[in-house]
């Protein structure tokens, strides 16, 4: 560290990116290097993304990394108590860099193997402030940025990943075979979980462990060097089912590997509309939609962290048990290192990967900030894409590609949104997420995941704090009209088409027809939505204005009120930050989450009390009066 | 606004918010399907709308319609009419001729006016699949003249990517050459025997989930080997590869 000392003595300031303190690794090497910044009297700027990266590790809850974490917040103690720590008010890291690369007389200093890294290098600028490279407990120091970017050399993808041979083994697996771990242990397939398009997973005798075991020809080259990498990267995040152990068959061929078991249904799944969402998560408000973008974001942010993008982000490949509690899956395909992510859907690919192989590039974070727009809007707006539209072009395709965004700030083209709901989730956003909205996906500016966590909780604050007067957009889907429900008008008289009369289809036989009839009522009873309490109306008689909702029903799993959420201890950044630092960027850390969903004793206010009572009352009187008038 | 959506109500769509893949079968049910080839079809058509229930992609995205062909050319299943727990009846075989032509137009009026309810509602979609099943040969009046029309029409559609075909003859007598000018892009036509059908419509289940699930590039469904890219090599072999490139 004397080193570290004297170099630092020759800068004014130090910039610190999240990157660098995790892959400090040693908590005493932190401690030593923070105790070297107090003393020398130094200036620390950090940005948002500080923050947010802070509070995706807090949330991973990774059993190694619970002491990096811990000097991490004692680091950022006492660097307040000193009054040494400056926030920056920009949420991107590229703005953030940008801010200090002319400064000659600062020093940045940043993890190697982050995205942050990367980013740094794609700015390509002509950076006059110098670099401490930290890389897996190592730190490097360099005059300036391009002199860092030159002996710190870029990745290019592995030619190992246009390779599609495969082990020439017959092998296939069921329940109640055992597979071996590199350690030998025995794993015991117990019951199929699911069957994919890559492989099995079943569940195993290991507590809260699940294994994929691959279809032939599904270990490539690229799979398992990747399988292998990562499984040495050692993730283990609570909310990431990162591969933990990899499998074996008894004669030592590969087969797929072990991970920690995902809890819930599958995003894609819950959302998907309002039937969907209703149905999934009847208590819903909008807050814990906006609290699951946020968790899905945290992933991605502590992904990010660790220098792995993933690459073919959707919705399916995640899976979400409540608000607080989503957990990524499918992770096999990532991008890490010099091994790309071989897949990706067209909905959340940027137009100019589309006809490229994926096994023959390397993405660059803005590829992925990219697919984190449309992450993060179909997930506000419960599935939608956000370039589904009405009478719009031929394809999903053309319209991604001309960038043919139907919401707009001014509400202009309101008719171009898809009938369902949705041009009201829009009217419900803050303005700067609508800005952020328009400017990418009509103008294709790129936000990275931070920036979007950042807006998302600003958002999220509005609602908790109840500071949005419109109580309708305190709901799901708010002003919610189930247009499905609306009868079929039949048309009667004037000139039939053919389309109609093939509309009003011949029946085969009088006897489907009849069988059809029935299945449609029975279909129509389906999609009747279950009585939502989002539309409790308001209760009257509030004096300040400040109308309490409803609280929401405890959730129907046992669990959510009888074990506390182990989340529950992720805020409590103990020492809350204070200080110098600017009071836009850093509040005092939420004191709770969601207070609607512990808070039971004030379920029902005594107003509403009264309402339910005269309500009762109507009623006895109403079946009185039945009995007197027979 | 209306509650006419190119010949359908609102609630014909579901409020699903998936992208849609319309398919439109075009079944031959004309008196030589009669007996085991119907029985056949059948059991196929049945195993198909269950797997298509099953698998969580499909399920809400595969949006089905069944046109029939025998005699007369009938809607047998509407479109926005399937659901989990529907069950789909079961065809039976006519004792009459076999207007292919006929049934294609009307398949692809159908397909037509479910691409515009999805435009008018805002969903979106993968351009329709038309999956034509026959024993035989066009018959009937002016049979030829309307196969001719449905070629060129089936034709024109695949040719702008806004259709992709498969074109299945069962058997030997089906007309194989007129099964061929249906589709430019296939190599030939898909050819069974009636004992076949099963693994026919495993196939066609499998790419409509590889369809909804991994939208990329449709140069899959023009071939129906399913087996792995690469080629399989010694385990020896394959741990060299992955050492030489670290």
């Amino acid at each position: 560290m004397a080193n570290f000392a004297d170099v630092l003595q020759g800068f004014s300031s130090l910039v610190i990116d999240y990157s660098a303190l995790i892959e400090l690794v040693d908590p005493v090497v932190q401690n030593s290097l923070i105790t070297t910044i107090i003393n020398q009297n130094k200036t620390v700027f950090i940005s948002k993304s500080f923050k947010a990266f802070h509070e995706s590790v807090i949330r991973a809850q990774s059993p190694n990394e619970a002491e990096v974490v811990a000097a991490t917040k004692d680091s950022i103690h006492r660097l307040v108590e000193a009054k040494l720590l400056r926030a920056s008010k920009s949420a991107s890291t590229v703005d953030f860099f940008l801010e200090h690369l002319k400064n000659e007389d600062e020093c940045l200093l940043i993890g190697r193997n982050s995205t942050s890294f990367m980013r740094l290098r794609n700015i390509n600028a002509n950076g006059l402030c110098s670099v401490f490279v930290v890389d897996d407990g190592n730190i490097r120091f360099y005059p300036d940025v391009n002199a860092c970017m030159e002996k710190e050399t870029a990745y290019s993808v592995n030619p190992i990943a246009g390779n599609a041979d495969y082990i020439a083994v017959d092998i296939y697996f069921s329940v109640g075979d055992v597979l071996y771990t590199d350690e030998n242990e025995q794993v015991r397939l117990q019951s199929l979980i699911s069957t994919g398009a890559e492989g099995l997973v079943f569940n195993t005798n290991m507590d809260g462990f699940v294994a994929k075991v691959y279809h032939r020809g599904g270990i490539t080259p690229l799979r398992w060097s990747k399988l292998m990498k990562m499984r040495d990267l050692g993730i283990q995040a609570q909310n990431i089912c990162w591969p933990y152990k990899l499998l074996f068959s008894n004669s030592k061929v590969p087969v797929g590997y072990l991970m920690r078991k995902a809890e819930g249904v599958t995003i894609s799944r819950a959302f998907d509309g309002p039937d969907a969402m209703n149905s999934y998560f009847p208590s819903w408000m909008r807050l814990h939609v906006v609290d699951s973008a946020l968790s899905f974001l945290h992933i991605m942010d502590y992904l990010h962290l660790h220098g792995v993008l993933v690459g073919d982000i959707q919705l399916k490949n995640a899976m979400i048990d409540d608000e607080e509690h989503v957990y990524l899956i499918d992770i096999d395909s990532v991008q890490y290192q010099d091994l790309p992510c071989p897949v990706g859907t067209e909905e959340f690919t940027r137009p100019e990967l589309w006809n490229k192989s994926f096994v023959s590039f390397l993405r660059r974070p803005q590829d992925e900030d990219y697919s984190i727009s449309i992450l993060v809007f179909s997930m506000l707006f419960c599935g939608q894409h956000p370039y589904a539209q009405r009478n719009g072009l031929e394809t999903l395709r053309d319209e991604m590609e001309a960038r043919s965004f139907p919401y707009t700030v001014d509400d202009s083209q309101v008719d171009r949104i898809p009938i369902g709901g949705y041009d009201k989730i829009w009217d419900a956003l803050t303005p700067t997420l609508k800005d952020m909205f328009v400017r990418a996906f009509s103008k294709g500016e790129l936000f990275d995941s931070v920036e979007w966590t950042v807006a998302l909780t600003a958002y999220r604050d509005l609602l908790e704090k109840h500071e949005i007067e419109d109580e309708e957009y305190y709901n799901v889907f708010p002003y919610f009209v189930d247009e499905a429900e609306e009868p079929v008008k039949k048309k009667s008289g004037g000139k039939v088409s053919v389309r109609e009369a093939v509309m009003n289809s011949n029946w085969n036989t009088a006897d489907n027809a009849d069988l059809f009839e029935k299945q449609m009522g029975a279909k129509e009873e389906e999609h009747r939505p279950q009585p939502r309490i989002q539309n409790t109306p308001k209760m009257s008689g509030s004096t300040s204005g400040y109308v309490p909702k409803p609280k929401p029903a405890p959730r129907p799993t046992p669990s959510a009120s009888d074990n506390p959420s182990p989340f529950a201890a992720r805020t409590p950044v103990d020492k809350p930050y204070g200080g110098n630092i600017a009071p836009s960027s850093y509040s005092s850390p939420r004191p709770t989450q969601v207070p609607q969903k512990s808070d039971s004793s004030s379920v029902f206010s005594k107003s509403k009390m009264a309402a339910l009572l005269l309500i009762l009352l109507g009623i006895a009187l109403i079946i009185f009066i039945f009995y007197l008038t027979n | 606004m209306s509650n006419d959506i190119g010949g359908f109500s609102k609630s014909d769509f579901g409020s699903s918010t998936r992208r849609r893949l319309p398919i439109c079968f075009c079944l031959d049910i004309s008196g030589s399907m009669a007996g085991y080839p119907i029985e056949q079809l059948n059991d196929g058509l049945q195993s198909f709308f269950s797997s298509i229930r099953e698998n969580e992609e499909t399920r809400s995205s595969a949006d089905i319609a069944i046109i029939t062909f025998g005699g007369s050319v009938d809607i047998f299943l509407p479109f926005g009419k399937t659901s989990k727990e529907q069950t789909i009846p079961r065809l039976q075989a006519t004792t009459s001729l076999t207007p292919i032509g006929e049934g294609i137009l009307t398949a692809l009026e159908l397909l037509d006016a479910r691409k515009i309810g999805y435009k008018q509602m805002g969903i979106k979609y993968y351009q329709p699949w038309l999956v034509v099943i026959t024993d035989g040969a066009p018959q009937g009046a002016n049979a030829v003249e309307n196969m001719n029309k449905a070629i060129e029409a089936v034709r024109e559609l695949e040719d702008n990517d806004k259709l992709v075909v498969f074109n299945i003859g069962v058997g030997n007598s089906a007309d194989f050459p007129m099964l061929q000018k249906l589709s430019g892009k296939r190599d030939k036509p898909i050819s069974i025997s009636t004992a076949q059908f099963g693994k026919l419509f495993a196939f066609l289940g499998s790419s409509s989930s590889s369809v909804v699930s991994n939208s990329m590039g449709s140069d899959a469904l023009y071939n129906l080997n399913q087996e792995p890219e690469g080629t399989s090599i010694a385990m020896e072999d394959f741990f060299r590869t992955i050492e030489e490139s670290q």
